[in-house]
């Protein structure tokens, strides 16, 4: 299960951050949305190291990272577009048995579909944060089908 | 029953190429060979219809390029700073051209995980991106290794229905326009100039999306559905 969706721009801008109701697995209450912030604003350094890491071994072309890194309560995975637009997931670990790489990996690649059809809409403007309906309700779909 | 197949989606391609021929044709018409002031209301309503028309399509953002206006100078090259917001004529249709470029290449570089260097997004250009707009790859591609680039296409796809007789008339040295020069158009004609601009915003947005700021201009020097753009390229990629 997801708890939060994040696009962020290739000048480390963030475009769309959406997240999900979640209990923290500790003291069972609702997690505080900045958290959520915080923990992008950190996974952006990893974004840089994994990438230098990938650029150099070349035979890795992926535009799936991975995990970033775990935090005591989440996992933070990455995916980086051709045109470096950080596709970041937050997700809870305690049911990490039901979210395999593989399924993540599908996850990130309609997430990045959802992206470039958000995109080609001519009323948006490149670089300002995505502001729309339809972008939010696929990324809805998008996740909650992976749950 | 396959060749009849083909033969339908063949004239369905060529029926969608004419409609494209013709909407480019008044686009310059609209935006191309005015005056600064051509591009007013009047102008925004009548694009407006044509983007309901053919929703979908990489052609229809007419509409949203007039709201877009202020934010696409900033995002100019310093060839074009010159011409400042609403600029020359045909500054319409070259930050057009701009934004289809920057959607399409988000798009078709969708299945590529990353560029090595700037000649390799250059070939992504000239071989993926050519393949899906004009249904072919470029012939021919030199570099200085300084940052030029010279595309060349014997056949460019645009160009077929277009001839060098009296559309071009006195002013065939306007041929050479480019994003940064601001070639004038005759006034009241079109010119193969004209006709360029919407490609040469075309290659810039594309660049631009995969981290490369450049010029492009096009020639058409030899016979006529040749035709060459030459990219300058002012910052390369990281």
């Amino acid at each position: 299960m997801f708890a939060c969706v994040a696009v962020v721009g290739p000048a480390n801008n963030p475009l769309f951050v959406q997240t999900y109701r979640s209990d923290n697995v500790v003291t069972g209450m609702q997690e505080d949305p900045i958290k959520f912030h915080y923990i992008l604003h950190c996974s952006l350094d990893a974004f840089e190291e994994k990438a230098s890491a990938n650029s150099k071994t070349r035979d890795n072309k992926d535009s799936y990272l991975g995990l970033l890194y775990p935090t005591e309560d989440y996992k933070v995975y990455g995916y980086l577009t051709s045109t470096q637009v950080k596709l970041i997931l937050v997700a809870q670990t305690f049911n990490a048995q039901s979210s395999k790489e593989g399924s993540v990996k599908k996850v990130f690649e309609s997430l990045h579909s959802a992206y470039i059809d958000a995109v080609s809409n001519p009323f948006y403007t490149p670089g300002k944060k995505i502001q729309s309906k339809s972008f939010e309700k696929r990324v809805d779909q998008i996740v909650s089908a992976s749950a | 029953m396959e060749k009849q197949g083909q033969g339908q989606e063949g004239r369905r391609g060529e029926c969608a190429e004419t409609c494209f021929d013709l909407l480019l044709i008044e686009m310059i018409h609209l935006y191309g060979g005015r005056p600064t002031q051509g591009t007013t209301t009047t102008t925004t309503t009548t694009t407006t219809t044509t983007t309901n028309a053919t929703e979908a399509t990489p052609k229809a953002n007419g509409g949203g390029v007039q709201e877009r206006r202020p934010s696409g100078a900033q995002e100019r090259g310093p060839g074009e700073a010159g011409a400042g917001p609403g600029g020359g004529p045909g500054d319409g249709l070259e930050s057009m051209g701009f934004q289809v470029g920057c959607q399409l290449g988000e798009r078709y570089s969708k299945s590529r995980a990353s560029f090595d260097d700037t000649l390799d997004i250059v070939k992504f250009l000239c071989k993926d991106f050519w393949t899906e707009v004009f249904r072919k790859q470029v012939d021919n591609l030199k570099t200085n290794h300084r940052g030029v680039f010279v595309l060349y296409d014997s056949k460019f796809r645009w160009l077929r229905s277009a001839s060098a007789g009296k559309m071009m008339g006195d002013n065939a040295s306007a041929a050479a326009v480019g994003a940064g020069s601001g070639g004038q158009p005759g006034q009241g004609k079109t010119t193969v100039g004209d006709l360029l601009r919407f490609p040469c915003g075309l290659i810039r947005g594309v660049l631009f999306t995969l981290g490369i700021k450049a010029v492009v201009s096009a020639d058409v020097a030899s016979s006529l559905p040749a035709c060459s753009f030459t990219v300058k390229i002012q910052q390369q990629a990281k």
